[in-house]
């Protein structure tokens, strides 16, 4: 069985074992190891990549049911000289220490500042639920996202 | 549909069509394959010391799992749909209030846009579910299809017979009797999300035009293996004025119909230590649903 879909618009065909998980997939044979194998019950979020634009847990997927899905990691999420709002802003506020949680945090987060337009310190806390990090404490990550609230704002006027 | 030899030649994993298609093949397939929703509990099963090398017969694609349907006196939701389509789609109707607070609660953000409403129910061993008592208090039926019939059981009847399910019958809805009532879910947890809870319970109450409490169903989840009803909380609440009932101190009255589980977030005696808060605090929901009138 063949499963063909696209890696940050790269169209992909994998002949393996379909009931592999999509981290597995994506770390081993593809070699984007952004997403990190950490919990593996969809716990922690540091495999969290976007499929049909939707944070999911990856370690959680198997690749036979992503037959034509469009899959984006966080090495396609934007190009390295022109991060986007949330990477810039975690850039800004220097709160990366370990490395290990916070390619899922951006994929949770900048989904989240797609959705939202305004939004408050607890709703960014509860869009994290799922992206645990054992070193910073969070707060400083939350006040990154906060700074973005302009943007976000002025994103969201600019289409309508 | 995926040609016939790939499923003679021992495929791991087929992506089912229609229903038709997929009952057909796990009862050919008999206990070398499993029917896979969302895929969040099997794909867990190494993390649970298990090993499972059978077929996947994935349901994903079947449209008809996916719907959401709505008529005067019922909702009927597919099997398919995730936690996350199941609370927009219940979004504001105050008799279904338990049923998006638990599916908006469970596991996280991520998981809820995996994680099935039939996934969830299927999952044996699985004792610390939200949708089960949510469910059970609304009193949902499990609509279970074979090739040969169609069965509708009360969920709390289904719960005992889900392992035995037969190769080929698949769980394709739940039909949910809309009511007056107001209902409501609560959860207690070691930290704010993110977790199994300790303990959770829904609550489905009406009320009589003088605002007392006519009738009431309390489920209970995670305190024992599987979900039940607090008998003794119903009856005690009857004819009650909820606003003015101290519901902690009726619920520590009526603990000893539970058998509390020791588990690795906590033991027993503590899940039932803190049930009549979380009572109480399903109670002040539902007070507050029904305007303060009771």
């Amino acid at each position: 069985m063949a499963v063909n879909f696209t890696i940050n618009g790269e169209t992909k065909s994998f002949h393996g074992d379909p009931r592999a998980s999509l981290l597995d997939v994506l770390r081993d044979q593809y070699r984007l190891t952004g997403a990190k194998s950490v919990c593996g019950e969809g716990f922690c979020g540091s495999c969290t990549v976007h499929v049909n634009g939707a944070p999911i847990m990856s370690c959680l997927k198997p690749i036979g049911m992503l037959e034509g899905a469009d899959v984006v990691t966080i090495e396609g999420l934007a190009k390295l000289d022109d991060l986007n709002p949330v990477q810039q802003a975690f850039e800004d506020f220097d709160v990366v220490q370990c490395g290990m949680c916070f390619p899922g945090l951006v994929m949770s987060l900048t989904e989240f500042l797609n959705g939202n337009p305004t939004f408050d310190r607890d709703s960014v806390k509860s869009a994290m639920t799922g992206n645990i990090c054992r070193c910073t404490g969070y707060e400083r990550i939350i006040d990154a996202v906060m700074s973005l609230q302009a943007h976000s704002s002025s994103k969201a006027e600019a289409r309508q | 549909m995926q040609a016939d030899t790939e499923r003679d030649l021992g495929a791991k994993f087929i992506n089912a069509c229609n229903l038709d298609e997929a009952m057909s093949t796990l009862a050919a397939l008999g206990n070398t394959a499993i029917p896979v929703a969302g895929a969040t509990w099997v794909m867990r099963s190494k993390a649970r010391g298990e090993t499972n090398d059978k077929t996947f017969v994935s349901l994903s694609g079947i449209e008809q799992l996916n719907q959401i349907t709505w008529d005067d006196h019922q909702l009927s939701i597919g099997s398919m749909v995730t936690h996350d389509a199941l609370v927009k789609a219940v979004a504001g109707k105050k008799d279904l209030v338990c049923l998006s607070q638990a599916a908006g609660s469970s596991a996280n953000p991520a998981v809820r846009r995996m994680a099935t409403i039939g996934g969830n129910i299927c999952s044996l061993g699985f004792f610390a579910s939200d949708l089960v008592p949510a469910l059970a208090c609304l009193s949902a039926f499990v609509e279970v299809q074979s090739p040969s019939a169609t069965e509708q059981i009360p969920l709390l009847d289904f719960l005992p017979r889900r392992a035995d399910l037969s190769a080929g019958q698949i769980v394709t809805r739940f039909v949910i009797p809309r009511t007056n009532n107001a209902s409501s879910h609560a959860r207690l947890l070691m930290r704010k999300a993110g977790e199994y809870p300790m303990v959770n319970l829904s609550a489905s109450i009406a009320l009589d035009d003088s605002g007392k409490v006519a009738t009431a169903c309390i489920i209970v989840g995670s305190v024992e293996d599987q979900a039940k009803r607090w008998s003794g909380l119903e009856k005690a609440l009857l004819g009650c004025v909820l606003s003015q009932t101290d519901i902690k101190s009726i619920a520590s009255i009526h603990l000893d119909e539970f058998v509390g589980r020791d588990g690795v977030d906590a033991p027993g005696w503590y899940r039932k230590r803190v049930l009549p808060k979380v009572a109480a605090q399903a109670m002040d929901t539902i007070v507050s649903a029904f305007g303060g009138a009771t």
